[in-house]
């Protein structure tokens, strides 16, 4: 154990400086306590769960992406609701729509593989066909190498096929300002609990409104992680 | 001026017919009807009778119908427009043998040969009104201008009266001088000299050529090429050399509009890598068609700046479209087999510089590589980005576009129509739309609900039964919001009333009761 934490540390030391920001996608401040490290890692594979409401969560991720010059790409997810992607903060002139309903295994991949590199994130609803390992390895590992967060919500196939690097999965959604026979909607109110491999191992969870009554997205409730495990160590912070 | 630029040849002679407000002739709008053409939500040409009325270009659909209620409104369409010029073109092809068509409704040629063989540029330009006169048969008014060099031409064009107005060889400073700056179409340029001071063609010809470079670079150097009257081709314009001009063989040939895009897209694509290839761009080509039973076609299109991929694109389309669907007299007899596209005159591809706030970026330009690539995979209706349209409902509030024909650069950053829309409901919107989604909503006592002509349900929506298998129990509900739309359209009238429902899983839901049947809108 001391000699991997020795290790680790020399691995920082000569490591070449990297700036975070360039290898992170901005995203919402409101998803900080769910998304560690304030943003999407570049080249990452995203899986986001949770039927209408989990796509929403979707492209609350991408509102700052596309605000800020970049390109969403959107396959496979026919009636995809722009106008509520609008709502959560994308610029929607800014999103590729691609429509992959009546393509085979092989077309599919390969336009997938055609916005790999070319858009900042692609979001690809699952399709209807599976994904084999080999092929799943090659995308992913085509994204890590072009810098393209690969977006997984749930299509034609209601179960996500590519191993995330993070997923966010809405746990409940409830909903604001209908009552019985009165009132609109005025509020979508979702639980998210963001997981991982690698640094975002341990679950967080967030009550999260997108987007609240006066049509900001906005945090309701977040609950910081418990520590995670008895046997992890306590590590020094500052005082600051 | 003329020691310091008199190295510059003044233009060649140059004849241009304008017809006034095409957009609105190619709409089927009549001179003395109030018409207006309108292009995202603005008006883009309007005609006479609605600009006595204050509908003039820029304006807002809404502010246009309030100006004038009686207003007829076509929405823009460039192919249209480019088949209607084409009768006009065919017209003037009688008269010269080169025509270069700049916009549909503006088309220029060199006098040179012409004016020789009927007597005079006087006598051709009445040549010309005439012939176009009778084409264009009262739809609109037409004028001719004949100067040195296409800028002093099309503004002598423009002027309208006398009509035709001819400028004498090298008279082209006077007629200039007490014209507008702001005729220069250079936006960003004149805006300057505007607060400068410098307010006619004439006092910005009155400066030094190198002044003008120093302070305001190629572009104010073109410009004050133009204001002075002099020759307005770029001066690093080349002939092309042979090589350059791509050609297609069609197996099928083509007889359908649909079939000539996808060419006009493959051509102007190998045309834009092959002079991308010797670092140039043109910015006049000649669009040349053969039929299957050999008939040949040729047309020229002129633009200002580069043609780009897109533009060309366009062009080849139009003029298909034009070919074939002409009258008799001049369409092919059977499909066409044989493309060619040739660059007529390039200029050094200034490289497009790419944006530091605003304009393209590197990545609208690696998106819209990906596009091409894309519609070539699924193909072209597959790949769209989407547009505001405005509406009351969340599928009409957003239009898809073929990406293949839109501009990708600096889109969505200036902002939208942030405006609401009355009788749409408030945010949040549904996430997931659904069509022709037949549905049933029951009350309490397993009667279906309904909404009484005072637009109040029935009945307690109760249960929802999605999918015909398990109905499931209504937790909330509220409406019916009612919609009733373009009553006076038979084809598009909608008339429906709306609830929101969150069922026992508490899934949201948007229903409508329409036509006596409920219908599941979205879920949210």
């Amino acid at each position: 154990m001391a000699i991997t934490a020795e290790l680790r540390a020399q691995i920082g030391e000569v490591a070449p400086v990297v700036l975070a920001a360039e290898q992170v996608l901005p995203v919402p401040s409101i998803f900080s306590s769910v998304i560690p490290g304030g943003g999407l890692q570049r080249g990452s594979t995203v899986g986001v769960g949770g039927g209408p409401a989990g796509r929403v969560v979707a492209w609350s991720l991408l509102g700052a992406v596309t605000g800020t010059g970049g390109w969403v790409a959107s396959v496979g997810m026919a009636g995809v609701g722009l106008v509520a992607a609008h709502e959560v903060g994308v610029a929607i002139e800014r999103v590729l729509v691609v429509d992959t309903t009546d393509v085979d295994a092989e077309t599919w991949s390969a336009s997938i593989g055609a916005l790999i590199g070319a858009v900042d994130v692609v979001m690809f609803g699952t399709p209807r066909h599976r994904i084999t390992p080999s092929e799943q390895r090659r995308m992913s590992s085509r994204a890590r190498e072009r810098g393209t967060v690969l977006l997984e919500v749930p299509g034609v196939r209601p179960q996500r096929q590519l191993a995330a690097d993070l997923t966010l999965d809405v746990e409940a959604v409830r909903w604001d300002g209908l009552e019985n026979g009165h009132g609109v909607i005025r509020s979508r109110i979702v639980d998210v609990v963001g997981s991982g491999r690698r640094g975002a191992r341990r679950e967080r969870r967030a009550t999260l409104a997108l987007p609240s009554d006066s049509g900001a997205l906005d945090v309701v409730a977040e609950s910081t992680p418990s520590t995670e495990s008895s046997t992890n160590h306590l590590s020094l912070v500052s005082p600051t | 001026m003329a020691e310091t630029t008199g190295s510059r040849p003044v233009g060649t002679r140059v004849a241009v017919l304008w017809c006034a407000d095409w957009p609105v002739v190619a709409a089927g709008i009549g001179p003395s009807e109030p018409g207006a053409v309108l292009h995202a939500n603005r008006v883009v040409a309007s005609s006479e009778a609605a600009r006595q009325v204050g509908v003039v270009r820029g304006v807002r659909r809404r502010e246009a119908q309030a100006r004038c209620p009686e207003l007829i409104i076509a929405e823009r369409d460039l192919a249209a427009e480019a088949r209607s010029f084409e009768a006009v073109a065919s017209a003037l092809e009688t008269l010269t043998p080169r025509l270069d068509i700049v916009q549909p409704g503006t088309a220029l040629f060199s006098t040179r040969g012409p004016s020789r063989y009927f007597g005079g540029d006087k006598a051709l330009a009445d040549r010309v009104l005439a012939k176009v006169e009778a084409v264009l048969d009262g739809r609109t008014t037409c004028a001719v201008g004949i100067g040195d060099g296409i800028f002093t031409a099309r503004l002598a064009a423009r002027v309208r009266t006398p009509n035709p107005m001819i400028v004498e060889p090298g008279g082209s400073p006077e007629f200039l001088a007490p014209l507008s700056i702001t005729l220069l179409d250079e936006p960003a340029l004149t805006d300057v000299l505007w607060r400068l001071g410098v307010r006619t063609l004439g006092a910005y010809a009155g400066f030094e050529p190198s002044d003008v470079l120093g302070r305001f670079g190629r572009v104010g150097l073109v410009a004050h090429a133009r204001a002075c009257g002099l020759d307005d081709q770029l001066p690093d314009a080349i002939d092309p050399p042979e090589d350059m001009s791509r050609s297609i063989e069609l197996d099928t040939p083509i007889e359908r509009i649909d079939q000539a895009a996808f060419a006009a897209r493959q051509l102007a694509i190998s045309l834009h890598e092959r002079l991308s290839q010797r670092g140039a761009a043109c910015t006049r080509i000649t669009i040349e068609a053969e039929s299957e039973h050999g008939e040949q076609f040729a047309r020229g299109w002129r633009h200002e700046g580069a043609l780009s991929v897109a533009a060309l694109t366009d062009r080849v389309r139009w003029q298909l479209d034009s070919w074939l669907q002409a009258g008799p007299a001049v369409r092919p007899t059977g499909g066409i087999t044989r493309l060619v596209l040739s660059p007529d005159e390039l200029i050094p591809a200034a490289g497009r510089q790419l944006g530091f706030w605003g304009g393209e970026t590197e990545a609208d330009l690696r998106a819209g590589r990906a596009v091409a690539r894309l519609e070539a995979l699924v193909g072209v209706e597959n790949v769209a980005v989407a547009e505001w349209k405005g509406g009351r409902e969340a599928a009409d509030a957003v239009r898809l576009l073929p990406a293949g024909t839109v501009d990708l650069a600096g889109r969505g950053l200036g902002g939208g129509d942030e405006r609401p829309w009355p009788g749409a409901l408030p945010a949040p919107s549904p996430a997931q739309l659904f069509t022709d989604r037949v549905i049933e909503v029951i009350d309490a006592d397993g009667a279906p609900v309904g909404v009484s002509g005072r637009g109040e349900a029935t009945a307690a929506p109760a249960w929802i039964d999605l999918d015909g298998r398990r109905p499931r129990r209504v937790a909330a509900w509220a409406g019916p919001w009612l919609l009733e739309e373009r009553w006076w359209d038979p084809e598009s009238t909608r008339r429906r009333a709306r609830f929101q429902v969150v069922d026992e899983d508490g899934q949201a839901l948007l229903v409508y009761l329409e036509a006596g049947r409920w219908w599941l809108a979205g879920t949210y």
